[in-house]
C-alpha cells in the first residue's frame, strides 16, 4: 500500500513536470532556470532556437560563460545575484548587445526566485540539493521597439507633410491674393500712362520715352503677376480646361507669326515646315497655346545669335507630338532631372538671362498633365534642347473633373 | 441725341477716374459709384443704358449687386458689363450666368480697349485711334501669353 502510495505520487510528480515542460517548450519566450550561483539548470526550446545555441553546450554552464561570455553583463549578473539573498526581482531590464550568433539584439529581461520542492528540484537538477532558483525570461523587442521607432518617425512625417501642405496651401493663398493686390495699381499705371501718351500732346521726345518705358515695365511686372497667379491656379487645383475645336498648324503658324521680329533681331531662323496640312483637335486653346509659347520663346531666349530652331508636328494615332529643337545654349546634364521644377533655372540660363521666374518649364508641365498629356526633352550643354509635347487630340476631361469650384 | 448713360461701379478710385474720363471724352455721361450699395442705388435713380460694374467691391460684391439689378423688373432690362480683375473662369461664368451681357479682365486690356468694347456694344463704329481690340476667346482664359519664359 505503502509502495503504492509512493508510486502513484511519483507518477503524480511526473505528469506534473511533463505537464510544465510542455507548458515551458510550448513558451515562444525564451527563458532559462538559473540555480543560485547562475548556473543554468534548465531551458526551453525557445532559448535554444532563438539564441542559436545547443543544450548541450548551455546546461550546466554559468550563465556569464554562455555563448563566448556573452552574456557576461555586470550590471545583468549583479541584479541576479540578489534575487534570491536579497528577494529582490528583475523586472523590464533592457538589455541591448551585439551577439555573435544573431547580431544587435534588445532584450526585456525579467527574472524572478522560483521556490520549489525538494522533490521537483531533485527532478530537475537532478541533485535533488536545490531549492530556491532564479526564473530569467528573456523577451525579444528588438522587432517591437524598431516598430515603434519606425512608427515614430512615421508619425514625424506625416505630421512634417501636414505642416508642409499647411503651409503650401498658406503660400498660394499668398500668392494669390498677392497678385489680385498687386494688379489694381498695376493696372492703375499703365492706364494712366496709357493716357498721357494719348492725350497730353505737349510730350517731349524724351518725355515719351520715360512713358514708354513705365508702360513697357509695368506690362513687364504684369505679366510676371500673371505668371504667379497662374501658379497659384493651378496648386490649387483651380485651373479648369475648356476643349473648343483648333486646327493646330495654323494655331502654331500665327504664333510663330508673333515671334518673328524677336528672332529677326537675334538672326535666329526659324522653321516649322514638317506638319501635316491640317490637324484638326478638339483642345483647350489657350493651355496648348500656353505650352507652345513656353516652349518655343524659351528656345528663342536660350539660343544664341544666328541659331536655328526647327519645329515639327506630326499626328500620332489619337495624339499628336509637338517637338520643338534648338541649337541653344542647352541645359547640363545634372540639371536635367530639376527643369520642371518649380523657380528652377539652368545655371547657364541664368547667366543669359538675369531675370527669369523659373515658372515657365513648370506651368508647361502642369498644363500638358492637365490635358492628360505628356512632356519630356533631350538636351546637352552647348549643343542645343529638343522638347517634346505630347497631347490628346482629344483633350481629356480628366484634369478638368479634380478643379474645385471656387468659393467668391 | 441725347447721350448714352452709363453707371460704373469701380472701388479704385484711379481704374474710376481713367474710365471716367475716357468714357467721357468718347461722349457718354457717365455716372460714378465707389461702392456696391451706393452703385445699386445709382443705377435704380439713374436707370442708365449700361452699368460697368467690378466685383470686388466695399458694401456689396459686384455679383450681389447684378443679382439684384437682375431680379427686380425695374432694372433686369439694363444691360451690365462686368468689370474684373480676377479674370478666373468661374468668376466669368458666373457673371454670364447670373445675366451679365459680357465681362472685361481689366488687368489685360489697354484703356482704349474697354472703351472700344463699350462702344461696340452700342454698335457704334471703333474710334480710329483705339487700339484693335483682343480677339475674344483669348480672354476666356486668363493665361497670359505674351510672357517670355526661360529654362
Amino acid at each position: 500500500m505503502k509502495e503504492a502510495k509512493k508510486k502513484s505520487i511519483k507518477k503524480e510528480i511526473k505528469t506534473a513536470l511533463k505537464y510544465a515542460d510542455s507548458i515551458i517548450a510550448t513558451l515562444r519566450e525564451p527563458f532559462l532556470v538559473l540555480n543560485k550561483n547562475l548556473r543554468v539548470v534548465s531551458i526551453n526550446r525557445s532559448f535554444l532556437s532563438t539564441f542559436k545555441v545547443t543544450e548541450k553546450e548551455t546546461i550546466g554552464q554559468l550563465l556569464p560563460d554562455l555563448s563566448n561570455r556573452q552574456w557576461n553583463i555586470p550590471k545583468l549578473i549583479q541584479l541576479l545575484k540578489d534575487i534570491l539573498p536579497k528577494k529582490t526581482v528583475v523586472e523590464n531590464y533592457e538589455v541591448e548587445h551585439e551577439f555573435k550568433q544573431i547580431g544587435y539584439r534588445i532584450m526585456n529581461l525579467n527574472a524572478c526566485r522560483l521556490r520549489v520542492s525538494r522533490k521537483i528540484a531533485m527532478a530537475i537538477t537532478k541533485s535533488g540539493r536545490e531549492e530556491e532558483l532564479i526564473l530569467l525570461a528573456i523577451e525579444d523587442v528588438t522587432e517591437i521597439k524598431k516598430f515603434k521607432e519606425v512608427a515614430a518617425e512615421k508619425n514625424r512625417l506625416e505630421l512634417d507633410l501636414k505642416q508642409q501642405k499647411k503651409l503650401d496651401k498658406m503660400k498660394t493663398e499668398f500668392i494669390s491674393v498677392a497678385s489680385h493686390q498687386l494688379r489694381t495699381p498695376l493696372t492703375g499705371i499703365q492706364w494712366a500712362a496709357e493716357r498721357f501718351l494719348r492725350k497730353e500732346k505737349l510730350i517731349s521726345p524724351r518725355g515719351k520715352e520715360y512713358l514708354d518705358d513705365i508702360q513697357e515695365t509695368s506690362h513687364r511686372l504684369s505679366n510676371l503677376v500673371d505668371l504667379l497667379l497662374n501658379v497659384s491656379r493651378i496648386e490649387e487645383g483651380r485651373l479648369s480646361i475648356s476643349p473648343s475645336h483648333l486646327e493646330i498648324v495654323s494655331f502654331i503658324e500665327s504664333y510663330l507669326d508673333e515671334c518673328t521680329a524677336l528672332c529677326d533681331r537675334k538672326n535666329i531662323t526659324l522653321v516649322f515646315k514638317k506638319h501635316p496640312k491640317t490637324l484638326k483637335a478638339n483642345t483647350d486653346k489657350s493651355l496648348v497655346r500656353y505650352i507652345v509659347q513656353s516652349i518655343v520663346s524659351n528656345a528663342i531666349e536660350y539660343s544664341l545669335k544666328g541659331g536655328k530652331i526647327e519645329i515639327f508636328l506630326e499626328k500620332k494615332n489619337n495624339k499628336f507630338l509637338f517637338t520643338i529643337k534648338d541649337t541653344g545654349i542647352g541645359i547640363p546634364k545634372k540639371e536635367q532631372a530639376g527643369i520642371f521644377d518649380k523657380f528652377f533655372r539652368g545655371s547657364n540660363a541664368k547667366l543669359i538671362k538675369t531675370d527669369g521666374t523659373g515658372l515657365g518649364l513648370y506651368l508647361a508641365k502642369q498644363a500638358t498633365e492637365l490635358l492628360g498629356g505628356k512632356i519630356w526633352f533631350k538636351s546637352a550643354k552647348n549643343k542645343g534642347t529638343t522638347f517634346y509635347v505630347e497631347l490628346l487630340l482629344k483633350a481629356s476631361l480628366k484634369g478638368g473633373r479634380r478643379v474645385l469650384r471656387e468659393k467668391i | 441725341m441725347a447721350k448714352l448713360k452709363i453707371v460704373l461701379i469701380e472701388d479704385d478710385n484711379i481704374l474710376a477716374k481713367v474710365i471716367y474720363e475716357e468714357l467721357e471724352e468718347a461722349g457718354f455721361e457717365v455716372d460714378r459709384a465707389y461702392d456696391g450699395q451706393e452703385g445699386l442705388k445709382l443705377v435704380r435713380s439713374k436707370k442708365p443704358d449700361l452699368v460697368l460694374l467690378d466685383l470686388i467691391l466695399p458694401q456689396k460684391h459686384g455679383f450681389d449687386v447684378l443679382e439684384e439689378l437682375k431680379q427686380s423688373p425695374a432694372t433686369s432690362d439694363i444691360p451690365v458689363i462686368v468689370l474684373t480683375m480676377l479674370g478666373r473662369d468661374d468668376d466669368i461664368k458666373k457673371g454670364l450666368k447670373l445675366g451679365a451681357n459680357d465681362y472685361i479682365v481689366k488687368s489685360q486690356h489697354a484703356i482704349a480697349e474697354i472703351v472700344d468694347k463699350v462702344d461696340k456694344f452700342f454698335g457704334k463704329e471703333t474710334r480710329p485711334k483705339a487700339k484693335k481690340p483682343e480677339k475674344k476667346q483669348e480672354q476666356i482664359k486668363p493665361v497670359k501669353i505674351e510672357v517670355k519664359e526661360e529654362k
